[in-house]
């Protein structure tokens, strides 16, 4: 019965997928002036990288940092300021985020339509010869 | 005439040749517990992403509604099949003997 319902469980994976991609786009903006890290220096962008599973869906395979250099900004009295007097901080464009979390929020939208599609096509399939 | 007539006793073994038990492929009372086991085990499911989700095991809520739609059609694919098997019985049963 498992093809009955794949539509349902790819749909499940595509908003499974785009969850975890708000999630990480939360903790973007949640750490955008984050300076100190495990690892050392400041947080960095973190970006999703999704894969096409065998039997159909998607699926998150990797959590990539984004390479690009922090944002470095004069304050002097900041404790993780440089020799210099400049604070490293994070990469994290705000207005870049927001507009990534519009279109998680749509595409999860369109997988919830799709699963609506495919529970539409079923409940009309049961209601022949009826 | 008489050989005619005693082609009568053959009747029997036509019959039982042509029972529906001696078809080819699952007897109708098999698939009939298997889809009512696989309804069963929707509804399992369902109940489990529900508690999984209340105890927090199942962190995302589209996997618990999926689960539970899964279980709705299972259970609106039962009923139809039931309805017809009524409807063929209420048939046999109106034929007049």
């Amino acid at each position: 019965m498992s093809d009955f319902f794949s539509g349902f469980r790819i749909s499940g994976s595509g908003m499974t997928a785009q969850r975890f991609r708000l999630d990480l786009l939360s903790n973007n903006i949640a750490n955008i002036q984050t300076t100190r890290t495990p690892g050392g220096g400041p947080y960095q962008r973190k970006m999703p990288v999704f894969t096409e599973m065998l039997s159909g869906g998607v699926a998150v395979t990797a959590l990539v940092p984004d390479p690009s250099s922090p944002v470095r900004v004069q304050e002097p009295g900041h404790p993780d300021a440089d020799a210099k007097g400049f604070v490293a901080y994070p990469a994290v464009d705000l207005g870049q985020e927001m507009v990534n979390m519009i279109g998680a929020t749509r595409a999860y939208q369109a997988n919830v339509s799709a699963f609506e599609a495919s529970k539409q096509m079923l409940l009309k399939a049961l209601e022949l010869g009826a | 005439m008489i050989k005619d007539i005693a082609s009568i006793n053959n009747v029997p073994t036509l019959v039982t040749d042509n029972r529906v038990g001696a078809a080819k492929g699952p007897a109708f009372g098999e698939v009939l517990t298997r889809a009512i086991e696989e309804l069963n085990a929707s509804q399992v499911k369902a109940d489990k992403a529900v508690q999984g989700f209340l105890s927090g095991e199942v962190k995302d809520v589209h996997q618990v509604m999926i689960a539970l739609e899964e279980a709705h059609l299972m259970m609106q694919l039962s009923l139809e099949v039931r309805n017809k098997l009524v409807e063929a019985y209420q048939e046999l049963s109106r034929m007049p003997v």
